[in-house]
């Protein structure tokens, strides 16, 4: 972002974002009236951050920890769902969740060795892994069925992302509540 | 409001738990749409399959219930950076990880009546515990 009007702008958004956003909800949270997550409900804050304009998302109650967003604010996005690596205050992806229809559908658990380098899936759990989530009862969702089969391979079309990501949790970016980075989003 | 201190320094300097951070969140009650601990169990363990983990103040262990496969495992989670001064950042509270499994089941609904820690069950661990991960 070097060009005096890219500037411009990003000051524009910094300026606009004192407040860290609220974003996303939990179970039951997106509302067909509203057509999105009250504020009430949003359970995660926006760091700003972007990779391929998927917003990079931190849980607003505890962020050293991370948990997916059931419902989405957008219609079918795909957010990257980061911590606050509690020893170095780093900025780490490590869950991708799918959604279709404001629902998460699928979320990828990435795992990473002690480089930072992406742990492949293997049946031990160990590995990077997916599950399905689904409708367990009307309007809440959970983990598709608890068997053997809901611990799956990671699809190819998400390791151009994937790889983004682990370049991303390399760098070391942090960041702090009431920081809203959309000047520093990662457009790779 | 007077708050009382269970632990000093727990997230860092003077940042300390309270007790009234101890068992579900509001968040949680608020999901399950209950204040019965059970209740909030069954609904986001058993019904919506979420791993659990959470620090038990009483005995100074973390606790993983790992629940996203078959087997579902209870283990005491090991501390990743024991070394640091704050209890808080000794644990990731990943449940994916290796630790001595003290209970195990295939049907989370066993885990309720099943699941001791000393001797308490899991709804008086829990009112003493500070959860770190649910998800």
């Amino acid at each position: 972002m070097s060009s005096p009007m890219k500037l411009m702008k990003s000051r524009s958004i910094a300026k606009n974002n004192k407040r860290s956003l609220k974003v996303m909800g939990g179970n039951g949270s997106y509302g067909k009236a509203l057509g999105g997550v009250a504020k009430k409900d949003r359970t995660h804050y926006d760091t700003g951050y972007r990779i391929d304009g998927h917003k990079v998302l931190v849980l607003m109650e505890n962020i050293n920890h991370n948990k997916f967003i059931m419902n989405s604010n957008s219609e079918n996005p795909i957010y990257l769902i980061a911590s606050i690596a509690k020893n170095t205050h780093r900025l780490v992806i490590s869950g991708i969740g799918i959604y279709e229809k404001h629902k998460l559908t699928k979320s990828i658990d990435l795992k990473f060795d002690s480089d930072g380098n992406l742990i492949p899936f293997d049946s031990s759990e160990k590995g990077s892994h997916a599950h399905n989530w689904t409708e367990n009862s009307p309007g809440v969702l959970g983990r598709k069925r608890h068997d053997e089969s809901n611990h799956l391979p990671i699809d190819d079309k998400y390791q151009h992302l994937i790889d983004k990501i682990v370049d991303f949790n390399k760098k070391g970016h942090t960041w702090e509540k009431g920081q809203n980075n959309e000047q520093n989003s990662c457009h790779q | 409001m007077n708050r009382t201190v269970v632990i000093n320094n727990f997230f860092g300097d003077g940042e300390h738990l309270y007790e009234d951070q101890l068992g579900w969140t509001k968040r949680e009650k608020t999901e399950a749409r209950s204040l019965v601990s059970k209740e909030i169990f069954d609904f986001e363990v058993v019904l919506v399959g979420l791993n659990l983990a959470f620090y038990y103040v009483d005995d100074d262990r973390f606790y993983g219930i790992h629940n996203e496969s078959i087997p579902i495992k209870v283990k005491i989670l090991p501390r990743d950076t024991p070394d640091s001064p704050y209890i808080n950042s000794q644990c990731t509270g990943d449940t994916h990880v290796d630790g001595e499994v003290i209970f195990s089941c295939r049907d989370p609904n066993e885990l309720w009546d099943g699941v001791r820690i000393d001797g308490k069950s899991l709804e008086e661990v829990l009112s003493r515990s500070y959860i770190i991960t649910l998800n």
